[in-house]
């Protein structure tokens, strides 16, 4: 199934092993099919069409109109963008790098290392496949629950006779004149109750997987290669993946140290407002590296919208309103019995209080999610094999869900908090995609990359250790797996346990250094900011009741402390 | 009880009218430095019916496309309100009532304010009010989607029991500044707090000033598309039963951060010659000092106008 999906879908080759002419050629080519060439070609043609019949040496003035109209660096984010989407080389460089630390030479590793699904480690792999399996087999039993079909074209609504006609009829005085709009409600409360009517509803909501079922399956990998690293480890991963030093965090994320002001910690009106200064002036700067570089020390909230845009290449223009629209008319045409799970779970969702107004904005954007396909072309790593669907005896017809991605419960957590970003749900729903496809889908991949979430548990547990090994030992001892607490913070990226604000702030960061590294190191700083708490524990019931509450964080001090202040080295 | 309102105001008279239980704002007034009378953009218009019946009327026919609300003085809880768009809906109100209609007395009365139809509606929907909201003429019986009173609201099909429909101010401010801009929101809750200010202002000389005793109000406020803030209502005894959980534990800490502002922190000793209202910080809990006069003035009372934080009902 899978090798007939990859010819369909296309493995997706790498830049990687490609000489730099090759590498040039390709990305050019990208280029040229981007709606920026076209713009640019355009405004030199009315340049030239401007300069009406004077001989005009093309050569010498492109030059001149690239940098007076701005295009440069509108290819400079062109060829950023590209080098982004297949520059998982990069990533899968690292593992590689790592792991074969004293190979000679790199590109003389086969082809297949370097694309995109591959998973170098056996014992991972092994367990990716076993996975999908499962996820496939609970989408064919939950299914089978609602009795739908998978996919059926949608029932006819039957017209709704407006209101107005009575109210007219009623009009005495002081009546205003004409304009009786089209009554709404009427239509906005059958489908209400359609919501109502369908499947999941008023029982126990069931999942495709949650947080728990993707821990399980992580923490069963076990090899039986030989570990040449002799310290005792109280972890829960058994894989001996490659994380961060202490010192290589340090480094890396020194824009966050305490020396350094930062949004999140410092309010003075004057920071902030240079903040603000410096971001909009780097917003008409436009070039996309550079926002990435001032995403490190936080965004203030009246600039996220734009910037975040900018930094996912996530910007709307009519091209992206009309595919979007284009989305919501196959909805209305086709219906999916994964539908009805999604509805229920996007309510089971707003229970919060935090979002329960914006459900409307979340169903517009969830449930498109999953009917995209393009996600499916952009996304950096698939959580699992794609569920195809077929008709007839084999003629594949696509993904199914159309993004190749399945649900978790909860799922609406990752588009949750960026309802608070925009009150345009386009302009929400390309930052969500770009967001997902880019770095939460790592959120729930079984895999060896160095984002994916086995290597973030693995660093929070070192880094629990390596700070604090009387609260590791005293856990220990009383059974205890500080992991299954802070699991569901990583899986989740804080979205249900810490106030919305505080979220952003988190992700601001994971923008700016282009990591999800953050979460672990959040959740480890949690830990280590009650480790007198938790020595003070006795049970279970103890322990986890220290972590039940934490709307009360705030996270950037807690982070610059935990990595800067604690005089560990 | 509707609440207490605006009598005097900087020294200016303000149209009010006094009622049994309370005092009623119909227009409010200051005077600026050249002692001209400037109108405080701050209460929609209003009127006492049956007493202001003709003025009323005259003002309705000046613009009759505007929709009015009709709130009894006497009640709470949304009970009794309806929406008027037509005379002719004041004249079966007043003929349904048992008594002939010029001898309402005063416990009858009604207020009756100029509707605000253009509330900021939140992820383009009004969904506070479970419904989603339209300003169409069909639906003005329609209680569920005009009124956001919880009392009505829980018997609502939609009604979630985990949320209660309440939505905090500290979310909405920060969905405000995300999604319209630091500057406009900044000058939105100024606004808010200078509601408050003037309107407790306006009753100083009429409001028992006992050092012995204190009082809390809760603000009504809405905020319209434009990102104005109204003020609607002042109730002088705010519900403190609870609907939820979450709501549980905010009246909870709005009772304990009460307490810790009037209370002096050596109540227990009993030599202790304080009275209430020592405390001289600025921020207690969700509480916030708008102004403290007693530094302006160097009077002797000191008064504490403080903004209650967390919650109110937003439409």
């Amino acid at each position: 199934m899978n090798d007939s999906f990859d010819e369909y879908v296309g493995a997706g080759g790498s830049y990687m092993s490609l000489g730099h002419q090759e590498k040039s050629e390709l990305i050019f080519k990208d280029i040229k099919n981007s709606y920026i060439f076209w713009q640019i070609k355009k405004a030199i043609k009315d340049e030239i069409v401007k300069s009406k019949g004077k001989t005009v040496d093309i050569a010498e003035i492109i030059p001149k109109l690239l940098s007076d109209l701005n295009l440069e660096t509108k290819i400079k984010n062109k060829v950023h963008e590209i080098l982004d989407k297949n520059g998982y080389f990069r990533d899968s460089a690292q593992v590689a790098i790592t792991k074969f630390k004293n190979c000679k030479d790199i590109n003389s590793l086969p082809q297949y290392f370097f694309d995109k699904d591959y998973e170098p480690l056996e014992s991972v792999a092994t367990a990716k496949r076993a996975w999908s399996e499962t996820l496939k087999q609970k989408l064919n039993s939950i299914l089978r629950q609602s009795r739908k079909p998978f996919v059926r074209p949608k029932k006819e609504k039957p017209p709704v006779k407006p209101k107005e006609v009575e109210v007219q009829n009623n009009s005495v005085e002081g009546d205003s004149d004409g304009q009786t709009p089209m009554t709404t409600t009427p239509a906005a409360s059958q489908q209400q109750k359609e919501v109502k009517e369908s499947a999941f509803l008023g029982q126990d909501l069931p999942f495709i997987f949650d947080s728990n079922m993707l821990m399980d399956a992580i923490l069963k990998i076990n090899t039986i290669n030989f570990a040449g690293n002799l310290m005792l480890s109280w972890g829960q991963i058994k894989l001996q993946l490659q994380t961060r030093s202490l010192d290589e965090l340090r480094k890396k994320y020194n824009e966050l140290n305490v020396t350094l002001r930062q949004i999140g910690v410092d309010e003075e009106k004057s920071f902030v407002d240079e903040r603000i200064l410096i971001g909009e002036r780097l917003l008409s700067k436009d070039y996309q590296p550079f926002l990435v570089q001032y995403a490190k020390r936080g965004v203030p909230p009246t600039l996220r919208n734009r910037i975040y845009r900018k930094i996912l290449y996530a910007d709307v223009t009519q091209k992206e309103v009309d595919y979007y629209n284009q989305l919501c008319e196959q909805a209305n045409k086709w219906e999916t019995a994964l539908d009805d799970l999604i509805f229920a779970d996007i309510l089971e969702f707003c229970n919060d209080d935090k979002y329960f107004i914006f459900q409307d904005m979340i169903e517009a954007c969830v449930v498109m999610f999953f009917r995209d396909r393009q996600v499916l072309e952009n996304i950096k790593s698939k959580p699992h094999a794609p569920v195809v669907g077929i008709a007839g005896t084999d003629r594949i017809v696509g993904a199914y869900p159309p993004c190749g991605v399945l649900p978790c419960l909860k799922f609406s957590s990752y588009f949750g908090p960026l309802s608070y970003i925009s009150d345009k749900k386009e302009e929400c729903y390309y930052i969500f995609r770009a967001l997902y496809c880019k770095y939460f889908c790592y959120l729930n991949t079984i895999s060896s990359h160095n984002q994916s979430i086995i290597s973030l548990c693995k660093l929070f547990e070192d880094l629990l250790q390596m700070f604090e090994p009387e609260v590791c030992y005293h856990l220990n001892q009383l059974g205890i797996q500080p992991l299954k607490i802070a699991f569901p913070w990583i899986f989740y990226a804080f979205v249900g346990y810490l106030e919305v604000d505080q979220i952003y702030l988190v992700w601001d960061r994971i923008l700016g250094f282009e990591s999800l590294e953050i979460l672990p190191i959040l959740s480890a700083a949690i830990f280590v900011f009650r480790a007198n708490l938790i020595l003070n524990c006795n049970n279970q019931e103890e322990f986890e009741e220290l972590f039940v509450d934490l709307s009360q964080i705030k996270v950037m001090p807690l982070i610059q402390h935990f990595l800067f202040a604690t005089g560990i080295n | 009880m509707i609440g207490t309102y605006f009598g005097q105001m900087f020294g200016q008279s303000n149209k009010f009218s006094i009622l049994k239980q309370g005092i009623v704002l119909e227009k409010c007034t200051e005077k600026d430095e050249q002692g001209n009378y400037i109108y405080m953009d701050i209460v929609p218009n209003t009127y006492i019916l049956p007493g202001d019946y003709t003025i009323f009327v005259e003002e309705f026919r000046r613009n009759p496309n505007i929709m009015w609300i009709m709130k009894p003085s006497s009640k709470a809880q949304g009970k009794g309100i309806f929406l008027v768009n037509k005379l002719n809906q004041l004249k079966k109100w007043a003929t349904s009532s048992k008594l002939p209609f010029q001898t309402l007395s005063l416990k009858e009365a009604y207020v009756i304010s100029r509707y605000i139809d253009n509330p900021l509606l939140i992820g383009g929907f009004g969904r506070f009010c479970n419904e989603k909201y339209t300003p169409d003429i069909a639906e003005l019986d329609n209680m569920f989607i005009h009124l956001t009173n919880v009392a009505i609201q829980k018997n609502s099909e939609d009604y979630n029991e985990k949320h209660g429909s309440k939505w905090s101010i500290t979310n909405l401010r920060f969905y405000l500044e995300q999604t319209r801009g630091k500057t406009i929101t900044d000058k939105c809750f100024d606004e808010i707090n200078n509601i408050i200010y003037i309107s407790l202002k306006s009753v100083q000389s009429v409001i028992i000033n006992d050092k012995h005793c204190f009082e809390c109000y809760g603000y009504d406020i809405l905020i319209d598309a434009n990102l104005k803030p109204w003020l609607v209502e002042v109730n002088a005894s705010p519900s403190l039963t609870t609907t939820t959980e979450v709501d549980r534990i905010l009246k909870m800490n709005l009772l304990n951060d009460v307490f810790n502002i009037v209370v002096p922190p050596e109540w227990m000793d009993e030599n202790s010659k304080h009275g209430a209202n020592m405390c001289k910080d600025k921020q207690v809990g969700n509480f916030t000092v708008i102004i403290d006069e007693s530094q302006n003035d160097g009077g002797d009372k000191g008064k504490k106008g403080g903004k209650k934080g967390p919650t109110a009902l937003w439409r």
